[in-house]
């Protein structure tokens, strides 16, 4: 059965911005064309067709994680930036900026709204250890690592 | 469906709730996310000069009489509506400015048609535009350098596209400029992602390097410092 996207309710900046998570997951654990190779390594259908079920399920998973631990950074770095660009202008006596109807200013809610959606996403991971495998990443590369065992597993079985 | 680590039907779940539950709070980041990427990036050019002991002022537009801080989010505008930092070193001035529209090497008057691009940042040498209006454009011998800010993560089209524009606007950069004893006065031309570079996009920069180009890619995993 195909798994459902998890951006059926997203915003369309949301959703173009990561839709193209689990093809970078993809390419990262089997660059260029290895993949083919690796299948064509394995003798019969049936056994390819398996394998490549194992593997889809595999990135399918990390690809979910890997999401959640991008828009976790993608809200905090949206308040990191906007408290940069407010500390710097305040060095030069601007007191914030405006964006639309809206002003920029040391840690008001515009500013802070980044860190806010952030914390909101996390309280959604009921997993602890999910959500310490997130929150100690400062990379997508240990949650890589995590998962690379279970693609090696059959890789080199 | 295999569980590997953790249950991924509710992880979905969750995320489809948090989407649904804080819909109107994210469209309202996501209508401000890429300008304050491009407020942290000029900020971050500011910083630049500060470091280099550069006097920074900031230079505002007045509205009803007032003196008002407004950047430029948009490429239309006449440029004395919105504020720009004014740099100076040793008696010598130049402009931060953002959203400017900069001729390039090969504008001609010939051409029938304007050849202008509209530069994220830009930095020029001081002078009065006053006068400009939306259409005008700075000529070309005015540019010092120039960045592109793109709130996304780089795949090698976007590279190359910025080399494309470096080409239109700085093509002096485009020669093997980095060798020993290479010094820039000023910030060299830039691209800023805010995501992280694709391995296409990487392939693209290393070819970058290996050129000696006096071009920066800075991105979410190497920011501009």
């Amino acid at each position: 059965m195909k798994s459902e996207s998890p951006f059926a309710d997203a915003p369309k900046f949301i959703s173009q911005r990561f839709a193209t998570v689990k093809g970078y997951v993809w390419f990262a654990f089997f660059p260029e064309n290895s993949l083919n190779k690796y299948l064509k390594k394995i003798e019969g259908d049936k056994n390819r067709k398996k394998e490549l079920k194992r593997l889809q399920d595999i990135i399918d998973e990390a690809s979910t994680i890997i999401l959640i631990f991008l828009l976790k950074r993608f809200f905090e770095d949206g308040t990191e930036r906007a408290k940069a660009a407010v500390d710097t202008l305040k060095d030069l006596e601007i007191p914030g900026f405006q964006i639309g109807s809206r002003f920029f200013s040391e840690r008001n809610d515009n500013v802070m709204q980044g860190k806010r959606l952030a914390k909101a996403l996390m309280q959604t991971v009921e997993n602890e250890e999910l959500v310490a495998l997130i929150n100690n990443s400062k990379t997508i590369q240990p949650i890589m690592n995590r998962y690379r065992p279970f693609i090696l597993n059959r890789k080199n079985g | 469906m295999a569980e590997y680590l953790f249950d991924q039907k509710e992880a979905k779940k969750g995320l489809k709730e948090f989407f649904k539950n804080e819909k109107a709070q994210l469209t309202s980041f996501g209508n401000a996310v890429n300008q304050t990427f491009e407020a942290y990036v000029f900020a971050k050019v500011i910083e630049y000069y500060k470091n280099k002991n550069y006097k920074v002022t900031i230079v505002n537009p007045k509205v009803d009489g007032k003196e008002v801080f407004k950047l430029k989010f948009s490429t239309r505008g006449a440029p004395n509506k919105y504020s720009y930092a004014l740099l100076e070193m040793d008696g010598e001035k130049f402009q931060l400015r953002h959203q400017l529209r900069i001729s390039t090497t090969s504008n001609s008057r010939k051409l029938g048609y304007k050849a202008n691009i509209c530069c994220d940042i830009s930095i020029i040498k001081d002078q009065d535009l006053k006068f400009f209006t939306t259409n005008d454009s700075v000529s070309n011998d005015q540019l010092v350098s120039f960045g592109e800010v793109k709130h996304m993560s780089a795949f090698a089209e976007l590279v190359a596209n910025f080399i494309g524009l470096a080409h239109e606007l700085t093509p002096k950069r485009l020669k093997r400029t980095r060798i020993k004893g290479y010094v820039s006065e000023h910030i060299p031309p830039f691209l800023y992602v805010s995501g992280f570079l694709n391995p296409t996009a990487e392939g693209i920069q290393l070819s970058i390097k290996k050129r000696k180009y006096d071009l920066d890619v800075y991105s979410h995993e190497f920011p501009m410092k």
